[in-house]
């Protein structure tokens, strides 16, 4: 298992030029010199490593520019976007933004830096209306190849955004996401990713978010139905006093594995955390949770609670759920708690001695447990409903 | 005054057990290699299979690495300059206890252990081990009518070797991890414990670890069996002088319960911890796993830690036999630069089984108090159940406290919960009590026995009484 | 009049929290067998008031100065006044989890009898003693064996603080708000125990926003407090006037 990813397969990475090139080069050198994830690090104990490995079988998808964005509905990739909304960041201004301190470029981390290896396919924006802005970015990606892309947006203060990013699996593809937020004071961020796969597709994302004092974000995540799914949250409350939402839910069958890893961290006071994990594990599936949340000494009168709910369907799935707190500031309240089960039978019963078959009152159940999550989803949520049952209101 | 300084202040209590008793002592050199265990095994004439025990163990040992994943900070261990054979001069003549040198009377009657006939503690049954050896057991002839045995393990092994040859590394096997490797190989004593079928220990049964040497490393190791339908609660007891060099306490408590059997195991460790600076101290590395190998056997763990300069234990429950039950119960309270990292595994694989945790940390100082927790529910577990509840007291702004619980789950008609919370003494808490006349001493320390008082309900009676005393040490005025 | 013991006499206090001053100069003198009652908007220091006299630490006073008895209690810590026999009955009983009622109760108790030379009860002692003092706030046993005011109701918090008052035997009480969150039974049972309690050698402050608690129990004076101060006083006549046309009236006479 201790491997490497062959030099041939990294130089056989398409090389860009321009600004990017010297983050790219560190990139790749990181990478010939690491080793693949093991099981021996805590990170990826739990994951499937061999799953992994085949997504460095994949040939890389070179098309270039294909994130597809539409702002309040309007596709604004081909149309000149810079305009009193929003404009595009020059690469100077994005290499500089990158390379301030963040949680991703703190640790040696694999997904943001395979990420930037290829990285063949970004979009810089920048927001500035005080008026809610709603953003769909709709991430491409095709059958048979590994591709990626990388979204940078930074949101001035003030600023109110809603943004929506669509990530759909094809057949036997892989796709390496990666994207960041620099939400300024007093603006409000509610972000949605919602990522729905077919049974041989992966997928391995990155969120890191960096907040200013006042902001508040709020992230909805809903992965559904990949071979294997790692969705990675940073978020850094830059100064505290920053309000903080996070939910997520994984509905995992077959023998998908699903995985969701948070780390976030208050390096100032007075900042709230709420976060909200879900799982349901069916068939043979595999979901997994692992939640971290950091306060310094610094970060007195915290505020952060983190709850993991997870529901096992069937006699062959497996849940792993491990929140963690690690705190020294003393003024602070924090909690967070875990709960596996099934569905609950009192539950069911009454719902069927209402007259309720038992199939629908599970899916009425499930659908229960679903609703509040996906409730969040910011933007036209029916636009996308095809992509799941789970994501149709009627069910 | 400050609600901080007065807290602090309350937490600097010295440590009233850090007396040093001078008694000859027979060392044997320092260092580790075959030939100090086989002297260790020809001092204790041990029968072959044990000495191979040892030799196996230490030729795991060899190639194991010290773990250093439990972030733990501290400096290596050199383990060639550990003594790992330490025993009072006259201990071959302990035949009475009228004959057990009386400075280590002297001592365990110091520490409120008293071994005399007449001062004894009326219903406890005590085994007292000095530095590497066992030097008394009380009542043994009492216990003996019920058929209960409870002696050192050295006396096991000689009087009862099939028993030590049948259960002995069955639990925690001799390569289970660095520390029981090294264990098993240089093991000087420890307790003996076997409960027969049917019978309810009539009495509580306890042991005192003590070190008095220095350079002495204590490695004991307790076993207790409870076989079908008995039961029995065991309470140990840690002391040790003050040294400004860290002793290497390295123990492995094997617990079996058969059907029907319970064994209730608690703890209170009060090891010397080191100064405000955090020189000196003991490192307590120990390995406590029970096997609830029986139908409907339990097994309940209750530790309060208060002491040693690191601490790094994790009381295990093995849920094998179906209906089983696991408990742990603990208190650990850390201070200055100490380190407790913490917790338990529950594995349940057993149908039906249950199990419950709840820990509390409290944090002060520059300490750092970490709860780390597996709980597991294997796929043939159906029915299992488990509710964890982990919280945390900072009391101060320098003090850590970590969270680590692990989940996992195969089976979808098993239940977890688990809960966490950390907080602080608020000040509105403080000026309450105080406004009724009670001072900041007793308040915080009113207010932290309430903290743990889940876990201190489930302490024996006759040793509630002794964790109290025990946490006053550090926060003295509690209540009761 | 003046064969009467001064208990409590407030001079030109001037206090607040850092950076912002609530008290601007209050002055107010208690007698023995004197019930006062102290009214007023919210936010006009009333509350302040109470916790600075039981010596809360959040205040700090920068003027001024509060004798007990003739005593500045300044310097002394909340345990020491509530030793000597202030009672500071709180607007919002703090809920301290995992600490016994009863053992808060007779630690509490134990140290105003060291206070009065008295000797310490020991837990059947203590347990045997207040059951007599139960009876006066209509409290049930089993009330002993929880969490010092853990997961009580409004009604029953306030009845706890009326049991430790009647258990420590004050010199003064000083009531915040202790009608406010109170059904009409609840109310009753509060003022009636706070009446047996008062007697000719204490004193009683009642900080209230409503008459309702003064129908009950007749104050000897009323004050009224705003902006820090206090802007009037008067008889049981002054609640009555406040009740039927409001503070605004009060308005106008600041004026």
């Amino acid at each position: 298992m201790k491997e490497k990813l062959t030099t041939e397969w990294i130089e056989s990475l398409p090389k860009i030029n321009g600004s990017f090139s010297k983050i790219q080069q560190d990139a790749r050198n990181f990478l010939s010199e690491e080793l693949l994830p093991q099981k021996s690090s805590e990170g990826w104990r739990l994951s499937n490593l061999s799953r992994l490995r085949d997504v460095f079988k994949l040939p890389i998808n070179t098309t270039k520019n294909s994130i597809q964005i539409f702002l309040n509905s309007e596709d604004i990739v081909k149309a000149d976007i810079s305009n009193e909304t929003i404009e595009r960041i020059n690469d100077d201004d994005v290499i500089k933004y990158l390379s301030d301190n963040n949680l991703i470029n703190q640790s040696s981390n694999f997904l943001a830096t395979l990420n930037n290896a290829i990285n063949n396919n970004l979009i810089a924006l920048k927001l500035k209306s005080k008026e809610i802005q709603s953003l769909e970015i709709v991430i491409p990606n095709s059958k048979k190849e590994l591709s990626t892309s990388r979204v940078i947006l930074i949101v001035e203060e003030g600023a109110s955004l809603e943004i929506l990013e669509v990530i759909k699996g094809s057949e036997f593809s892989a796709h390496s996401h990666l994207i960041d937020i620099f939400i300024e004071g007093d603006s409000t961020v509610n972000h949605g990713l919602l990522a729905v796969g077919e049974s041989s597709s992966k997928l391995l994302t990155t969120i890191s978010i960096r907040q200013k004092e006042k902001s508040n974000y709020s992230l909805t995540c809903f992965q559904e139905g990949w071979s294997l799914s790692r969705i990675e949250q940073y978020v850094n409350q830059l100064d505290g006093n920053a309000s903080t939402q996070i939910n997520g839910l994984q509905v995992s069958n077959n023998q998908n594995q699903l995985a969701t890893h948070s780390l976030i961290r208050f390096d100032g006071p007075g900042g709230n955390l709420n976060q909200i994990q879900k799982s349901i594990s069916d068939d043979q599936s595999h979901s997994i949770f692992s939640g971290s949340i950091e306060v310094p000494k610094i970060a007195q009168k915290t505020q952060a609670s983190q709850l993991s709910k997870n529901l096992i369907l069937s006699s062959q799935a497996k849940v792993d759920t491990s929140p963690q707190l690690k705190i020294v500031a003393d003024d602070v309240k924090c909690n967070h708690g875990a709960t596996i089960s099934q569905l609950e039978k009192e539950e069911i019963f009454y719902l069927q001695s209402r007259g309720i078959d038992k199939k629908r009152a599970n899916n009425l159940i499930l659908n229960g447990f679903c609703k509040d999550i996906l409730n969040l989803l910011p933007c036209n949520l029916e636009k996308w409903s095809y992509l799941s049952k789970y994501l149709n209101p009627i069910n | 005054m400050t609600q901080n300084s007065a807290v602090s202040q309350i937490l600097e209590k010295s440590y009233e057990y850090g007396f040093l008793t001078e008694i000859e002592s027979e060392k044997i050199p320092k260092g580790i290699n075959e030939s100090v265990i086989k002297l260790i095994s020809a001092k204790k004439k041990e029968p072959k299979f044990l000495l191979d025990f040892r030799l196996k163990a230490y030729s795991k040992w060899k190639n194991m690495k010290e773990p250093k994943w439990a972030d733990l900070g501290y400096p290596d261990i050199n383990y060639q300059d550990i003594i790992y054979y330490s025993a009072p001069k006259d201990i071959d003549k302990k035949n009475s206890l009228d004959e057990v040198d009386p400075e280590i009377l002297k001592t365990f009657d110091k520490l409120g252990i008293p071994l005399n006939e007449q001062k004894r503690l009326s219903n406890v049954a005590v085994d007292a081990v000095f530095d590497s050896v066992s030097v008394a057991t009380t009542f043994k002839e009492k216990l003996a009518e019920d058929g209960v045995i409870f002696c050192s393990i050295s006396e096991a092994v000689q009087k009862y070797p099939e028993i030590i040859k049948k259960y002995l590394g069955k639990v925690v096997p001799i390569n289970d991890n660095f520390f029981a490797a090294l264990n098993s190989a240089v093991f000087s004593d420890g307790s003996f414990v076997l409960i027969p079928k049917g019978v309810t220990c009539p009495m509580e049964l306890s042991s005192y670890f003590r070190i008095n040497s220095g350079d002495t490393g204590q490695f004991e190791r307790t076993l207790i069996i409870a076989e079908e339908k008995s039961s029995v609660s065991y309470l140990e007891g840690c002391t040790a002088p003050m040294f400004d060099t860290n002793t290497l306490h390295a123990a492995v408590v094997e617990l079996i319960a058969l059907d029907d059997a319970s064994i209730k195991y608690s703890t209170v460790q009060n090891w010397y911890s080191g100064d405000k600076n955090g020189i000196g101290g003991i490192y307590n590395f120990v390995t406590k796993r029970g096997l609830c190998k029986g139908k409907r056997s339990k097994i309940s763990w209750s530790q309060v830690e208060t002491g040693s300069s690191i601490t790094w234990k994790y009381p295990s429950c093995i849920l094998k036999g179906d209906s089983s039950i696991g408990e742990f119960y603990s208190v650990a309270l850390t201070n200055n630069k100490q380190i407790a990292d913490t917790g338990t595994k529950m594995l349940h694989i057993g149908k039906n089984t249950k199990s419950t945790i709840i820990s509390k940390g409290i944090s002060a100082g520059h300490s750092k108090n970490s709860y780390r927790g597996l709980v597991h529910i294997g796929s043939e577990s159906s029915g299992a159940k488990n509710y964890s509840q982990c919280d945390s007291l900072l009391i101060g702004d320098n003090a850590e406290a970590n969270t680590y619980p692990y989940i996992h789950s195969q089976r979808m008609n098993a239940s977890i919960e688990h809960e966490a919370s950390t907080s602080k003494i608020s000040e509105d808490q403080l000026f309450y009590l105080k406004s009724r006349g009670i001072s900041s001493e007793e308040a915080v320390s009113m207010m932290v026995s309430g903290f743990c008082r889940d876990v201190f309900n489930k302490l024996p009676m006759e040793f509630a009484s002794e964790a109290d005393s025990l946490l006053e040490l550090k926060l003295e005025g509690t209540i009761g | 009049m003046s064969s009467k013991q001064i208990i409590l006499e407030v001079k030109d206090l001037v206090a607040g929290i850092p950076g912002e001053r609530i008290l601007n100069g209050v002055n107010l003198k208690i007698y023995e067998n004197e019930i006062h009652a102290i009214m007023g908007r919210n936010g006009s220091g009333k509350s302040t008031l109470s916790k600075i006299i039981a010596g809360h630490p959040s205040y700090e006073i920068i003027s001024g100065k509060i004798l007990f008895r003739n005593i500045d209690i300044n310097s002394l810590e909340p345990e020491e006044r509530s030793q000597k026999g202030i009672f500071l009955g709180f607007q919002y009983p703090i809920e301290i989890g995992g600490v016994r009622n009863i053992d808060f109760l007779r630690v509490s108790v134990n140290a105003r009898r060291k206070e009065l030379n008295q000797a310490e009860l020991d837990s059947f002692e203590f347990e045997e003693w207040i059951e007599e003092k139960l009876d006066i706030v209509k409290m049930e046993k089993n009330f002993l064996d929880r969490g010092v005011n853990e997961g009580f109701s409004g009604g029953e918090k306030k009845r706890n603080e009326i049991l430790q008052m009647a258990l420590l035997e004050p010199i003064i009480s000083i009531l915040d708000e202790t009608d406010s969150g109170l059904d009409i039974d609840s109310l009753r049972i509060v003022a009636k125990g706070i009446k047996t309690l008062h007697s000719n050698k204490t004193a009683t402050i009642l900080i209230t926003h409503y008459q309702r608690l003064l129908n009950e129990i007749k104050p000897d004076y009323v004050h009224v407090m705003k902006d820090g101060k206090i802007i009037k006083t008067g008889n049981k006549e002054l609640a009555i006037q406040l009740e039927e046309s409001g503070y605004e009236m009060l308005e106008t006479i600041n004026k």
